[in-house]
């Protein structure tokens, strides 16, 4: 017993360790934007809402954006009436960005009512843009740009 | 088969119906038409947005319910932020 008692301690720590290791990862942007969407698509995740809502957000996008946001954590979508300028939705919190000419000119913010997953978020801002980007430039709340982008 | 997509905090719920059953008549078709229809009213009466969805297609906002639509989702009341 006395001799595995050092050795039990150490595996300890060193699970503990990689433990946080993973949760520090998980919590890096590029990682996160990949390795979270991917978990709640599988059929064995805990949290049926999140993996309704990915699932939808998959089936939705074509497979060439739903990489991009995958790979980049935002959402880009162009105006369906304005040329040259494009809403980066990102993916988890934040404001949609208006980006025109490669610049960013201003930042909206709107939000549903009634608490969505991360996936239907992103999705509400799609739908509501294309369907009827007057009205969604209307309800939103307009920030200037930030002075560092 | 169409169906109708509420966003809500369970992800989504779903509501489908037969458009071919519904096209001869079917009874059981019609009864999961008319169900819902009533719950797009009721979404609509809380300030949700209809939006159409089909292939190939841009999303389209809508503000009557179309039993033809291979899709449609609603979007629960926005508000800025």
């Amino acid at each position: 017993m006395k001799d595995i008692f050092p050795y039990s301690i150490m595996l300890l720590i060193a699970l503990v360790f990689a433990a946080r290791m993973v949760l520090l990862l998980a919590d890096w942007p590029s990682v996160s934007s990949r390795v979270w969407p991917w978990l709640r698509t599988r059929s064995w995740w805990p949290v049926a809402a999140d993996h309704a809502a990915e699932t939808l957000l998959r089936s939705t996008l074509s497979p060439e954006d739903y990489r991009r946001l995958t790979a980049n954590a935002y959402l880009e979508i162009a105006s369906p009436t304005r040329a040259g300028r494009t809403y980066r939705i990102p993916r988890g919190p934040g404001q949609v960005l208006v980006v025109e000419g490669g610049r960013v000119t201003e930042r909206l913010c709107l939000q549903p009512t009634e608490s969505l997953p991360e996936a239907d978020v992103i999705l509400m801002h799609k739908l509501l843009i294309e369907a009827d980007e007057a009205t969604y430039l209307e309800t939103a709340n307009h920030f200037p740009r930030s002075v560092w982008r | 088969m169409g169906m109708l997509r509420v966003l809500s905090r369970s992800g989504d719920d779903q509501f489908t119906w037969n458009r071919v059953a519904v096209e001869v008549g079917d009874p059981e078709a019609l009864a999961a038409v008319r169900e819902a229809e009533r719950i797009f009213e009721e979404q609509r009466a809380h300030g949700a947005t209809a939006v159409r969805l089909a292939p190939g297609r841009p999303a389209e906002r809508i503000e009557r319910f179309d039993p033809e639509a291979e899709q449609i989702v609603m979007v629960p009341r926005v508000v800025g932020g």
